[in-house]
């Protein structure tokens, strides 16, 4: 049984677009009827695809001959080598952190741990500043030396127990010191001398009514490593830590109605002491231009 | 260009508006598949279909655009990639078995592609610019300069009748069995 004519125009005629729904309905039954029919409508199918292939192909080709520059970064960012790259460098990146995250912390541990045991006060987080214990007391020890505990005879020896990290013991001096005093006839505090003071201010001490005898301080200076600077005022006697050599002090005593006020003047400064201080305290320089100025005019009278 | 001017140039298959289609689009049409597990090969490949599938549209005369032309175009870029991922998924599953018919199939595509090659350039133009582009006989015989439209429907008759030829012939003087 062969193909006529008719059946192959209708093929044809289908392939084109150009077959109406009657005959399509037609050709549709045909086919499952006759293989031979049929084997023809796949050839033609076949070939029509053919053609459609080749001409897409042919397009593409055309299209993937464009050029286009999508850039360095946009080229680098969309090859698949980039992306395994930056993979990676991150998986670098974090386990370099978390390396070096776990060896900080053992480094910390064993920097503790170094850290001489002398000073482990320091670490203990009270609000003491912490002070670096000199090694002086490290008393050099021969391997060979047996030591032996000597009970100190009270008599013979006087230990003055300031700092008992001291390897001297403290010098001391005494002497006694009169000290000048000045009625500030004032009940302003609110300067140091106020301005009733300065018109009061005798020429001499001697002129005032109001001065009592001069009052006799005890002055004990007491030169120590450990403070340098510093004085403790306790029941009317000075002690003055540190070396005062530089040049002569002077201790003015500044009396109110309410209350009297004592300066210490040294090496051109002026220092307040405070009454009954118990505690060595630093002394502090008096930075107030008013009242220098109203101390010079006292001092120089 | 404007879009308007785009949908003109194609529709009288001027193949250098669809040039700067390509252009003009790349970058964004390429994202949909970059950003979504695709390969820059596969991105090319997806964004050439979507470009041709509007091409035939437009050819035929049966799109009507009521968007900007990069909106319809992300839409079948959309479109294609899902269905090639849905694909992807898919292809473990299925067995690979290679039957006889499929290598009879691929003999006579491959057959098919050397015949087409073989024809002449018009009848090659006329013939994928009638099954692939979809244009008209008017259409193609203002392309090729034919004298008319009769003149263009005879040559296309012609072409197709020998391409059958060639094409049964190679049929039937290669042996597929071995």
């Amino acid at each position: 049984m062969s193909i006529n004519k008719e059946q192959t125009d209708l093929i044809n005629n289908y392939f084109d677009g150009q077959i109406s729904a009657s005959e399509k309905i037609n050709l549709e039954g045909q086919l499952s009827k006759d293989p031979l029919l049929k084997s023809e409508f796949e050839h033609q199918q076949e070939i029509v695809k053919g053609l459609q292939d080749f001409r897409r192909a042919q397009l593409k080709t055309r299209l993937e001959a464009i050029v286009i520059n999508p850039g360095i970064l946009g080229f680098i960012s969309q090859s698949t080598a980039f992306k395994s790259l930056s993979y990676m460098a991150a998986g670098i990146l974090v386990g370099t952190g978390i390396y070096f995250y776990a060896t900080q912390e053992e480094a910390r541990v064993t920097n503790i741990d170094q850290v001489d045991p002398y000073l482990d006060y320091a670490l203990t987080g009270t609000d003491e500043i912490a002070v670096e214990i000199p090694l002086a007391y490290r008393y050099p020890v021969k391997a060979n030396e047996q030591l032996t505990w000597i009970e100190p005879a009270i008599a013979e020896v006087q230990v003055d127990v300031v700092d008992k990290f001291e390897t001297q013991p403290p010098v001391r001096s005494k002497h006694t010191f009169e000290v000048p005093q000045v009625d500030a006839s004032s009940d302003d505090d609110s300067g140091l001398l106020g301005d009733e003071m300065e018109a009061i201010a005798p020429a001499r001490l001697d002129d005032l009514s109001d001065v009592g005898s001069l009052n006799k301080m005890e002055i004990e200076n007491i030169i120590t490593n450990k403070y340098k600077f510093h004085y403790k005022l306790e029941n009317g006697r000075l002690y003055l830590y540190g070396k005062f050599d530089i040049s002569p002090y002077h201790i003015l005593e500044l009396n109110n109605k309410s209350d009297k006020k004592l300066f210490f003047q040294y090496n051109g400064n002026y220092f307040r002491l405070k009454e009954n201080t118990r505690d060595i305290t630093p002394l502090e320089k008096i930075e107030d231009s008013s009242i220098l100025d109203e101390l010079e005019i006292i001092k120089s009278k | 260009m404007k879009d308007r001017e785009i949908l003109e140039r194609v529709s009288r298959g001027d193949e250098e508006a669809l040039d700067y289609l390509y252009k003009k689009h790349f970058k964004m049409m390429t994202r949909i598949v970059l950003s979504n597990n695709g390969t820059m090969d596969e991105a090319k490949d997806v964004y050439q279909e979507a470009l041709l599938a509007f091409w035939q549209k437009v050819m035929s005369g049966k799109l009507v655009l009521t968007s900007k032309i990069s909106t319809y175009l992300y839409s079948i870029c959309l479109n294609l990639w899902r269905k090639e991922l849905d694909r992807k998924s898919r292809q473990f599953e299925k067995t690979d078995d290679v039957t006889y018919q499929d290598f009879e199939k691929k003999e006579r595509i491959k057959i098919i592609n050397e015949c087409i090659n073989q024809l002449g350039d018009a009848c090659r133009r006329i013939l994928t610019y009638y099954y692939f582009d979809g244009m008209s006989m008017s259409e193609i015989a203002k392309k090729l300069n034919f004298a008319n439209t009769d003149t263009a429907k005879t040559k296309k008759y012609k072409c197709k009748k020998k391409l059958d030829e060639v094409v049964k012939s190679k049929y039937s003087s290669d042996d597929f069995l071995d």
